[in-house]
């Protein structure tokens, strides 16, 4: 379904009932990238009992669009339109209309997931940091625990999120002008490689390194899921460094021949997508 | 998920005519019909026609599909104005070489008092008689649903338009300012694709990289899968691999944008985005990128191959691949036997296809 006042935001829900719909997991594509172009192989595939368990029937799909804006637009403002779009979701799914009725007045969502790809990855790792910014529990226990020993706080809204990241451009990126656009279309993407060396030598943007400061110092003290995201990275990328951050987990296996733009698209051949955004890093495949 | 289950049908059809794909090809014909009348698209009539045909009879098509899956209810193919519309240019589509399936469906429909009426479908349409819906086929329809709305974004429109009339000599006389093309990027700001100026380039590139986006988004629905492993194990293809293959067959009606005679500006098109991104990527050598343009061509060719060029069986005669030979056949037998069970010739469970 479409919906009201997002544009070309889409969502897939699902045709349990609302007694057995567990769980929200919201989409953020990367630079360039479309919610259709980026997403609709996990649209084919979520129903498909040999690629997906049925973990997926308990699970309504968000899928968030901000092409045009992914180049031109700052992090900042697409942080914050992110960061709206989520709180619009969980726990209760405002977005969907009460006028349509699909899911009761009183329904809430027990879990969220949140899965970005490339410029995504980097975009939820903002809206997090905002969202335990805007926390004030967590800031009165960050200040607090200087000084004295404290219990953890609890996590509430968006800070309940687990991360799971497609190749997130955490380490900077090339991705700006015509360059990054026509880099990020798959057959060019494929096709395209480039010196490790001098690849590693970019530090990023500020932007960029202060979102791994500020999300490293809340994983350093506060044991919430949503400051450790989980990773995987392509096979063969000409597009980000990968760098993961501190406390983040990896898959240990690159999948085979996927590149910046396929490491995050489940086929037939290759569903590891699917059970990594269920599983994280826990996959068997990634151990 | 069994069929009962699934309650979403009057929404999913909503959503399809009101919002999403149907409402998209609704506008677009509208827009252009109404343009036609005042006048708006001297020398370019034919375009503007063939696109307003194309768009109504696309969206009867996707109708057609959902109502016979059991996705969609069916509802009245077109309406009293857009029948008339049909009636009035259905000889011309002949003309303009839309596929042959689109003329036949279009004299039906501007002709046929069915034209109006959900019994259409079942009159014209050479379904495989399903005995049930098919709900293990949703996602793959529904994902096809969501990715072809890419191809009513402005950009994707031009380039499209320029398949069908633009001037390759005019084209190639023009380098392209990569700033205009990204800023042709920007689809929901350019609104008027009929009206582009059609002796740029910018905007045809920019629409290209966006069909190269849609491409691609297709071929993840519709993956290319070798079945060699399962001819060599003794095992028959899984069901949902035929069944993508059926849907696969089946879901071309997005095809007509792409015009019989327009691969001369299509490799136009392709060799200057090509030139773009060979300049683009020479401005970062600190990056040290190398880009294999033989790669991106191939694979570029192999996707416009697979989802719209259309190819008779004498164009595979040629074919001499004893493996791709096999494949083909192999999987046609799945097919043949997989529609078998579905129209009921064998009973459900029979088929030595499993899921």
């Amino acid at each position: 379904m479409t919906l009201p006042q997002h544009g070309k935001c889409f969502a897939l829900l699902s045709n349990a009932s609302d007694e057995e719909v567990k769980r929200a997991v919201i989409f953020i594509h990367g630079f360039n990238g479309s919610a259709r172009s980026t997403w609709t192989d996990f649209l084919s595939l979520v129903d498909d009992p040999a690629a997906s368990s049925n973990w997926w029937d308990t699970a309504d799909l968000f899928f968030f669009h901000y092409q045009w804006d992914s180049i031109f637009r700052q992090l900042t403002n697409n942080t914050l339109n992110i960061f709206k779009f989520i709180e619009n979701i969980f726990p209760t799914p405002e977005i969907i209309g009460r006028a349509h009725a699909y899911r009761s007045e009183s329904f809430a969502y027990e879990e969220l997931v949140l899965v970005g790809h490339s410029e995504g990855g980097l975009l939820l790792r903002k809206v997090i940091i905002e969202a335990a910014e805007r926390d004030g529990a967590i800031l009165a226990f960050m200040r607090e625990a200087k000084y004295q020993k404290q219990s953890q706080p609890m996590p509430q809204g968006m800070l309940k999120a687990k991360l799971r990241l497609f190749a997130p451009a955490l380490g900077g990126d090339m991705q700006s002008g015509l360059a990054g656009v026509i880099a990020s279309l798959p057959v060019v993407s494929h096709a395209l490689s480039s010196s490790a060396a001098k690849k590693g030598m970019d530090q990023g943007s500020p932007s960029v390194t202060e979102a791994r400061r500020r999300t490293d110092r809340y994983a350093e003290d506060i044991w919430f899921d949503c400051f450790r995201a989980h990773i995987i990275w392509a096979e063969k990328d000409s597009i980000i460094n990968s760098e993961k951050y501190a406390e983040d987990k990896q898959c240990h296996h690159f999948p085979p021949g996927s590149s910046h733009t396929s490491v995050c698209k489940p086929t037939l051949t290759y569903p590891l997508p699917l059970a990594f955004v269920e599983e994280g890093v826990d996959r068997y495949e990634c151990k | 998920m069994s069929v009962s289950d699934f309650k979403l049908r009057e929404v999913a059809t909503s959503e399809f005519m009101n919002r999403g794909l149907g409402a998209k090809l609704t506008d677009n014909s509208q827009i252009l019909i109404q343009g036609l009348s005042q006048g708006d698209f001297s020398g370019t009539e034919p375009s503007a026609i063939s696109f307003a045909c194309g768009s109504i009879i696309e969206r009867v098509f996707w109708q057609a599909y959902g109502s016979w899956i059991g996705y969609f209810n069916a509802v009245p193919p077109v309406t009293e104005f857009e029948k008339e519309f049909l009636g009035e240019h259905a000889e011309l589509l002949k003309e303009l070489e839309m596929p042959p399936q689109f003329q036949e469906i279009c004299l039906r429909l501007g002709h046929l008092d069915s034209a109006t009426e959900e019994r259409f479908y079942r009159e014209t349409f050479p379904f495989i008689p399903l005995r049930l819906p098919m709900p293990e086929w949703f996602p793959a329809f529904q994902a096809s649903l969501i990715t072809s709305e890419l191809l009513n974004d402005p950009p994707i429109t031009t380039f499209f338009l320029f398949l069908q009339q633009g001037d390759v000599k005019l084209f190639n006389e023009h380098t392209p300012d990569p700033e205009a093309v990204f800023s042709h990027l920007q689809g929901d700001d350019f609104t008027a694709p009929f009206h582009a100026d059609p002796k740029r380039p910018e905007p045809v590139i920019a629409g290209f990289i966006r069909y190269i986006e849609f491409l691609s988004a297709m071929d993840g629905i519709f993956p290319d899968i070798s079945t060699a492993s399962f001819a060599e194990a003794g095992e028959a293809i899984p069901n949902r691999i035929v069944d993508r293959d059926i849907l696969f067959s089946f879901l071309r009606q997005y095809r007509w944008r792409f015009p019989v005679r327009g691969f001369d500006r299509y490799q136009a098109a392709l060799m200057a985005f090509s030139r773009l991104t060979a300049s683009e990527f020479e401005k970062y050598p600190a990056m040290g990128l190398q880009w294999s343009f033989v790669e991106t061509f191939m694979a570029v060719m192999r996707l416009s191959r697979k989802f719209f060029f259309e190819f008779s069986e004498s164009d595979l005669q040629g074919e001499e691949d004893p493996r791709v030979i096999d494949e083909t056949q192999r999987r046609r037998r799945a097919i043949n036997l997989r529609i078998q069970t579905l129209r009921g010739d064998l009973a459900f469970g029979a088929s030595a296809s499993t899921s």
